[in-house]
């Protein structure tokens, strides 16, 4: 199935990816080149197969519930681009 | 080449602690090797300084009369998604990097620097290894060439014009070139033994859950694990002892105790019950590579094991299985390289917070990433979910029940690890397709969560359009039975015909 540039858009926006107009091109062609391939799956039969939602690892561990240091403030925050009063700082994210 | 660096990881060990040589020696003749292959850019940061007070601290500690590791002044390579306190951790990307357009070594590129080391990291500084730099991979181990990443590609040193295979390349090709006798890689789809066949070395992916993944930056956590390369089997053995076991900050990581590795690479191989798919010799691989695994495979017959094969239908659809659930999963990991906590912000062209994080991650990720990222965001959207992520996992479980049927049979499944030798950079990047069908023999081992090793069997005959190149042999065991692993291929490797080396890179 051929995607659209309105989908590859809004797959984008979902993704939060800004992309320019040749990489919009690039990627509907791509995406709809490996979704082709992808397709095969159809021909296998899953109707009485359960899904693997997890890899079950033997001997799940478990620890004690004791309290031991976090990072500090300042470890924490050192990476970051804009730290304002010990804080991240982001640009506005609720409407006015 | 230096001779110290040409010991086996046990051998050098003993010399170190016995006082016979010493840990800065060891550190300057690595350096030193790793200045004369620069050109096949193995690393994004060697840490000079750190390793030679390193090493200058064990030796003291040696001559004040302490008992040291069991990794004593052996130089190891990190790959670059695991997070080190004391250097750079950028995974190959932009977007951990504060100025996208300045190069990887300018002072104020503005590399990301962890608050702390993945426990792996901790471990290997704890038995005395010599951390001695970051190692080149593909962005976010999402490629199978290390041509993905941001920064340089990395080089095969069989043919420089040649990739080494990825994502872990740059964990490879410092062991291959002989710059460090072992390094961490992480395997999500192959990453480890597909770049250790390609340049002709030891590689091994642990079962799902045997070695803790914090620190290391996700891609895919169903399949995400960390693993060894060494020149031979048993300094991989002794470099995952080192590294495996529970770790209170990883509940995925398996409270099984860590097996006796490096002593079962003395066990042989007489009445293993090895098990050869069928399905791995279709699907157009390179007849020499398929006649060199069978020779391989013949070697471990002669030894005493048995071999028959075994059917696994599903291996086909590994390929397909994969890319969407790792790129689904990809695409949720990926999510917090938002510009807020680390590495790179790009302002909005409006005073928002959706429009910084666009930015952000438009100009921060590379053309492969952002692939992955959509590829998986729409395999999870609405509308999508049932036909490819929901379909996806229940043929993961088809695949999986495959190998629980043949592990009723045989305790060794042996494959080849690629349909091809080294191929040359470029020749796939224009086609990800292409690239992703790369890794249809390492694939499905990793959707089951299994253990895996590679491991050198021999080169391709030089022809015309290629110098000989390595040629690894694929063994898989069941979960948690690395044991059974090692002993099959230190068997094959004692047994095994002489390995020429790669020839001296130039600069």
């Amino acid at each position: 199935m051929a995607l659209s540039t309105p989908e590859v858009l809004h797959i984008a926006r979902l993704a939060n990816l800004a992309l320019s107009p040749s990489e919009v091109t690039q990627l509907t062609n791509d995406l709809t080149a490996i979704l082709a391939h992808i397709d095969e799956l159809g021909e296998v039969d899953t109707s009485d197969v359960p899904a693997t939602t997890h890899v079950a690892v033997l001997a799940m561990p478990l620890r004690p519930d004791v309290h031991v240091p976090g990072l500090s403030e300042e470890a924490a925050t050192g990476g970051a681009a804009r730290v304002v009063g010990g804080a991240f700082a982001v640009p506005r994210f609720v409407e006015e | 080449m230096q001779a110290l660096l040409d010991l086996s990881i046990p051998e050098l060990v003993e010399r170190v602690r016995s006082g016979e040589v010493s840990a800065e020696r060891i550190a300057q003749d690595s350096l030193a090797r790793i200045d004369a292959t620069e050109s096949l850019g193995a690393f994004l940061h060697v840490a000079r300084e750190a390793t030679l007070r390193a090493a200058r601290s064990i030796d003291e500690r040696r001559t004040r009369g302490e008992r040291l590791g069991p990794l004593a002044g052996v130089p190891i390579a990190i790959k670059d998604a695991l997070c080190t306190h004391d250097a750079p951790t950028t995974a190959a990307s932009r977007i951990l990097t504060r100025r996208p357009d300045l190069p990887l070594d300018a002072p104020d590129v503005g590399a990301w620097r962890p608050p702390y080391d993945a426990t792996v990291v901790e471990r290997l500084r704890a038995a005395d290894a010599l951390l001695i730099g970051k190692a080149n991979m593909d962005e976010f181990a999402m490629g199978s060439s290390t041509e993905n990443s941001a920064f340089l590609p990395a080089k095969n040193p069989w043919d420089p014009t040649r990739t080494p295979g990825g994502s872990s390349g740059g964990s490879a090709v410092s062991v291959a070139s002989g710059s460090v006798l072992g390094s961490l890689g992480s395997d999500t789809g192959g990453s480890i033994r597909q770049p250790a066949a390609l340049c002709g070395v030891v590689g091994v992916k642990p079962s799902y859950g045997r070695v803790s993944r914090f620190g290391l930056l996700a891609f895919a956590s169903s399949l995400d694990q960390v693993g060894p390369f060494a020149r031979d089997v048993r300094g991989a053995a002794r470099l995952l002892e080192v590294i495996a076991g529970p770790d209170p900050k990883d509940s995925t990581c398996s409270a099984l105790p860590v097996g006796a590795y490096e002593k079962a690479c003395a066990r042989g191989v007489r009445g293993l019950r090895i098990g050869v798919p069928k399905q791995y010799f279709e699907a157009g691989i390179e007849p020499e590579l398929a006649d060199a695994t069978r020779s391989a495979i013949e070697v471990l017959a002669k030894l005493g094991a048995e071999v028959r094969d075994v059917d696994m239908p599903h291996s086909k659809y590994g390929v397909s299985t994969y890319y969407i659930i790792a790129m689904a999963e990809a695409s949720t990991n990926l999510s917090r390289y938002d510009g807020v906590r680390f590495g790179l912000r790009v302002d909005g062209d409006k005073p928002e917070i959706h429009s910084m994080y666009s930015r952000t991650r438009g100009r921060g990720f590379g053309t492969e990433v952002k692939r992955r990222i959509m590829l998986g965001t729409y395999a999870l959207s609405a509308g999508y979910y049932d036909a490819y992520y929901s379909k996806a996992q229940k043929v993961r479980t088809l695949i999986t029940r495959d190998f629980e049927r043949a592990f009723q049979d045989v305790d060794v499944l042996a494959a080849p690890i690629s349909p091809f030798p080294a191929f040359r950079l470029g020749d796939k990047v224009a086609d990800p397709l292409a690239m992703y069908l790369a890794d249809i023999y390492t694939l499905p081992a990793s959707l089951a969560g299994v253990a895996g090793l590679s491991v050198p069997i021999g080169v391709t005959r030089a022809r015309s359009d290629r110098p000989p190149l390595p040629v690894g042999l694929q063994l898989m065991a069941a979960a948690n039975a690395e044991e059974t692993l090692f002993a099959a291929a230190a068997a094959y490797e004692a047994n095994r015909p002489v390995l020429p080396r790669p020839p001296e890179p130039g600069r």
